[in-house]
């Protein structure tokens, strides 16, 4: 059989952080009371209509920017017709024909290497409600606050061919929205959701007959989920089956899918414009505004520290992921004063403890840039030793000040001065011949006793390291 | 003129029974013919004009939940309740 | 008596106190009930409508800048959302539903000191053109019961013309407000579309509903129309940037177009003298009359039942027994609670006109039918472009047949075509006013249909009113 690969396409399903709902006043807002949230709009009450929330529109156009794409200044709303209890108008507000957004394309890294995914649209519509199933009650209650919470739906093309492409892709867009700031990206409140696109097919030939995933609520889900689908349509090909186009529903407890509706139950959703608003219009003017306000990106930046900076895909993902750190990062290495790689480790270690400690964020502490070079700059060249720097980090995050100040008034200047380092290397040889004898008999251990001796020696100050350089010098010279 | 009543009446939720069929056949025919063969013309759906769009305020609705629930045909907890859902 | 009155003249003595608002609303209930029976024009009264009286005669008696309309009493179609009073769209469905909210008309004219007198009687979601498809019965014409008041605004219509209201609301989706008004003998504008917020109007086809007014005349329309004439918020269709302030006082000069296309075999003789005559007497009073084509308008029934059935299919989805509504009883899931709740809780005509939208927009179908409606009536709107250059009005029948007998079966195509007059202004936004203008030979009054230009509300209404005045059929 030939070789089989796999394509997969994301449909991805954004809450956005505005204040209001998307065609009401009402507050856009997690975990209320049910049905506290809601008025005649959004609710569905007749005679009813939508106003659009121009916040939403901006942020799918920044969206939109981020991923590239080409920003339509005339978009319209469409209705998507189906019934469902959750669905009080019994069609969805969204867009079909004409997206706010066209195409584009996110260029993510994945174990080193860069790969450019292709982005089919960015639409806007409303989210629908909330069904709950009490134990107190025998039947399905609706709650009505979410509806009309606006969405962006983000659909690739079927450009990835893994689940951990699937998963790097999720988590890019997952940062990015928290970069521009357009989402509380919050999974376990659903704000962000995907549907799952499948098709197994052999190397080289035209997509087969996709499947599509639904109810998948997490990343980690939806490496589950894909996993299981290429599994099940390879099976299928390799008994000489054919996969058929279907919706499937992801059960991630029982790691299984099951047949939601087959190719003859497609649902047809009646797609036509909305009579009750007119053409969303953004102006040439806004577009090149809110262009503006988009950083760099943590997928530039990630692909940035991976190939310039030297750092694994981990580490520059750890980094690029937080603005904070980001910023942090890139301000240490335009000042130059010192090594790219320690001021990572500093962030890798101390700044990421230190946020996770206390859920502080850099930016609201005193600690500057400046600073944490000057920090890594002492520690490089010895003049601190790493618990001294771990200290004057501490001094640093909290009252903030100048590092040069702050390892003068605690002391934990560490002398790396060579006579002084050799003096006292003299006399603990002198003062431990048994040690010495071992180390010299091959015991290599007793060197680290004479090294801790030595700092003793020095009450602390010496720089180990160094210290150990010249007492193995000294030790190799008197054999 | 082909008009398939039953498959049109279940994407409208609507469930004609055995008797009517024949009856809505003949009706919805009649019509369908009557609304056929308009001209075809060039050019995509026509775009609406711009509409003004609101700022982003939160004005909550004055009224409480019980007042907005008042017509529920059922209310249980603060909820619309409806059967027990199977499908989704 | 008082109840005879148009709202003008009433608006007159209410300000020289010579009769106060309850007076008024006692006179016009009074006449409302004693009619009830054989005209069937209400749905239900309002029980607030007396202290309303009550506060309009408090504020008449503050005199100062008191609105014209402060202590008229008005009847409101019953598919316009008053809140606190049942709104049913003579619908099932809608039996018990009562609105948290009122629509945007109504707050306005609670405002302007109007007292809502009760909610009018009409066609099941306004699906129809005898107001006999609802569920509290037809609706009867008070020139002659055993005809229908027309449809789909029938109750308000038939209201207005045996006094039963001073002025009333409806809603006009190809024709709903200016058919029962001819037929019934009295006045009833459909606005642009844009003009009068749609917000709290239960929706039939979103694209082409609007709110029009029906009165005694067209000075009394005008005064109902100036008050809901308002910007709103709430409706973003509703756009008041374009609108013209112009007027006529006299119809010399006046263009008006005779489309011969709205005058063919399909118009009874009894409706075309009667609208001829009408013509006659314009050119007469200096009118210009022109002879126009809209090429367009044998297709515009077709266009005007697939956009309007699918914005129907589309807009009572929401009737599905969840929140509101009729829920039908013992169903052990959702979809079938929805399915047996819409299937009980529509009658017939709204069924067909879903089913229709349905499959108009369904996959396959959408390109042939939705699509090129949509496109086709963007062709006719150029094509009234371009009459309105050389055109100030457009003037045909309202409605081939001076009447509709009730209880006659007939053909469900026939009924359809029979909306060649009123539809094609509704496709294209435009306003357009219903006047009397003669009586059939069996004395059914007789509507003309005047056309403007979109925008030109004031206009029409002056050309209309110019025609009234110069001797058309005038009441008060």
């Amino acid at each position: 059989m030939a070789e089989l690969e796999c394509s997969i396409g994301l449909e991805i399903h954004v809450e956005l952080k505005t204040a209001s709902k998307i065609f009401c006043s009402c507050k856009n807002e997690f975990g209320a009371l049910p049905n506290t949230n809601v008025c005649p709009i959004c609710l569905g009450l007749p005679g009813t209509l939508p106003v659009l929330n121009s916040r939403v529109c901006d942020f799918a156009v920044k969206m939109g920017h981020a991923l590239g794409c080409r920003i339509n200044n005339v978009s319209r709303m469409e209705r998507k017709n189906y019934f469902y209890p959750d669905l009080p108008k019994a069609y969805q507000i969204s867009q079909s024909e004409i997206p706010i957004c066209g195409n584009g394309s996110l260029d993510i890294i994945v174990d080193g290497e860069v790969k450019r995914v292709g982005i089919d649209r960015i639409h806007i519509e409303e989210d629908a409600g909330k069904l709950i199933h009490d134990d107190g009650f025998d039947g399905t209650l609706c709650d009505y606050n979410r509806c009309g919470v606006p969405l962006i739906e983000i659909v690739t093309d079927p450009d990835l061919h893994s689940s951990r492409e699937a998963y790097v892709f999720l988590e890019t867009v997952r940062s990015i929205l928290r970069y521009i700031d357009i989402s509380d990206c919050k999974m376990q409140e659903g704000s962000i959701r995907c549907d799952v696109n499948v098709s197994v097919h052999e190397k080289g030939t035209p997509l087969g007959e996709r499947c599509e995933l639904k109810n998948v609520n997490s990343f980690s889900g939806a490496v589950r989920g894909i996993e299981y689908e290429i599994k099940r349509q390879t099976d299928i090909i390799a008994s000489g089956g054919l996969v058929e186009r279907e919706t499937r529903r992801w059960d991630d407890k029982k790691g299984v899918s099951t047949i939601m509706r087959s190719k003859e139950e497609l649902q047809d959703y009646r797609f036509f414009p909305e009579p009750d608003l007119g053409a969303v219009v953004i102006s040439s003017e806004r577009v090149e505004e809110l262009r503006s306000e988009i950083p760099e990106l943590p997928n530039r930046k990630m692909i940035r520290y991976v190939k310039e900076h030297g750092m694994n895909c981990d580490e520059a993902f750890v980094i690029a992921d937080s603005p904070d750190k980001a910023a942090l990062y890139d301000d240490c290495i335009s000042l130059g004063r010192c090594r790219p790689r320690s001021v990572a480790n500093r962030i890798l270690g101390e700044v990421t403890k230190f946020m996770n400690d206390t859920g502080r964020s850099i930016a609201d502490t005193p600690l500057t840039a400046q600073a944490l070079c000057e920090l890594c700059e002492a520690a490089e060249n010895g003049i601190i030793s790493s618990t001294g720097a771990k200290r004057v980090f501490a001094e640093l995050v909290s009252s903030g000040g100048n590092t040069a100040d702050i390892i003068e008034r605690l002391g934990l200047a560490q002398n790396s001065d060579e006579e002084f380092l050799s003096d006292i290397a003299d006399k603990v040889i002198t003062d431990n011949e048994k040690s010495v004898r071992d180390y010299q008999n091959g015991k290599s251990n007793a060197l680290g006793y004479l090294v801790g001796q030595s700092m003793k020696l020095s009450k602390g100050k010496a720089d180990p390291a160094k210290l150990r350089s010249i007492l193995e010098n000294k030790l190799k010279k008197e054999n | 003129m082909d008009f398939d009543v039953r498959k049109i009446a279940a994407l409208a939720a609507l469930e004609i029974n055995d008797a009517d069929i024949p009856r809505f056949q003949c009706d919805m025919e009649e019509i369908a013919n009557m609304v056929s063969e308009l001209p075809e013309l060039d050019g995509e759906t026509p775009i609406p004009d711009a509409m003004e769009l609101r700022s982003d305020c939160v004005q909550s609705y004055p009224a409480d939940r019980s007042e907005l629930m008042k017509n529920a045909p059922k209310a249980v907890n603060g909820c619309f309740a409806v059967p027990r859902t199977v499908e989704y | 008596m008082l109840y005879e009155r148009s709202a003008f003249e009433l608006a007159e003595l209410l300000r020289n106190r010579k009769c106060s608002a309850v007076e008024l609303l006692d006179s016009v209930k009074k006449r409302a009930v004693e009619l009830q029976p054989s005209l069937n024009a209400y749905i239900s009264f309002n029980d607030n409508a007396a202290k309303a009286a009550e506060e309009a005669d408090r504020r008449l008696a503050q005199g100062g800048d008191v609105p014209v309309l402060c202590g008229i009493p008005v009847a409101v179609k019953d598919n316009i959302s008053v809140k606190g009073l049942r709104t049913t769209c003579a619908s099932k469905m809608l039996e018990n539903y009562v609105p948290p909210y009122s629509a945007s008309a109504v707050e306005l004219l609670e405002a302007a000191g109007a007292v809502i007198i009760g909610k009018t009687n009409m066609d099941e979601f306004a699906m129809g053109s005898a107001s006999d498809t609802g569920i509290f019965g037809a609706v009867k014409n008070p020139v002659n019961t055993s005809y229908s008041a027309g449809g789909s605004s029938g109750g308000s219509a038939a209201a207005v013309a045996g006094g039963a209201a001073t002025l009333a609301l409806g809603s006009d989706t190809g024709g709903s407000v200016r058919q029962p008004a001819s037929f019934c003998g009295v006045a009833g504008f459909c606005p642009s579309y844009g003009a009068v917020s749609r917000y709290g109007l239960i929706a039939f086809a979103s694209s082409l509903d609007r709110i029009g007014t029906i009165g005694k005349n067209i000075r009394d329309v005008q005064l109902l129309h100036n008050i809901i004439n308002v910007t709103d918020p709430r409706d973003v269709t509703n756009n008041h940037n374009f609108f013209s302030e112009h007027s006529f006082h006299s119809l010399k000069g006046v263009r008006i177009g005779i489309p011969e296309e709205l005058f063919g075999d399909m118009v009874s003789d009894d409706v075309k003298t009667a609208v001829i005559g009408a013509v006659k007497l314009m050119e007469s009073e200096g009118a210009v009359i022109h002879d126009i084509s809209l090429p367009s308008l044998s297709s515009a029934v077709k266009a005007y039942y697939v956009i309007s059935s699918a914005e129907a299919s589309s807009n009572l989805a929401r009737y599905d027994g969840v929140r509101y509504g009729f829920r039908a009883e013992g169903c052990s899931s959702p979809m079938e609670m929805i399915r047996k709740s819409r299937t009980e809780g529509f009658g017939d005509e709204v069924k067909r006109r879903i089913l229709l939208g349905t499959f108009v927009l369904s996959e396959g179908c959408s390109d042939s039918y939705y699509k090129r409606a949509a496109l086709f009536r963007q062709r006719l709107c150029r094509e009234f472009d371009e009459i309105f250059r050389s055109c100030d009005a457009v003037v045909s029948p309202v409605y081939p047949e001076a009447g509709i007998k009730l209880g006659k079966g007939k053909r469900l195509a026939d009924i359809y075509s029979a909306d060649i007059c009123t539809v094609p202004s509704s496709l294209a936004g435009l306003p357009a006013v219903s006047i009397p203008c003669g009586t059939a030979s069996d004395g059914l009054p007789i509507g003309l249909q005047l056309i403007g230009r979109r925008y030109g509300d004031n206009e029409l209404l002056s050309i209309a009113y110019c025609y009234e005045v110069a001797g058309g059929v005038y009441h008060g």
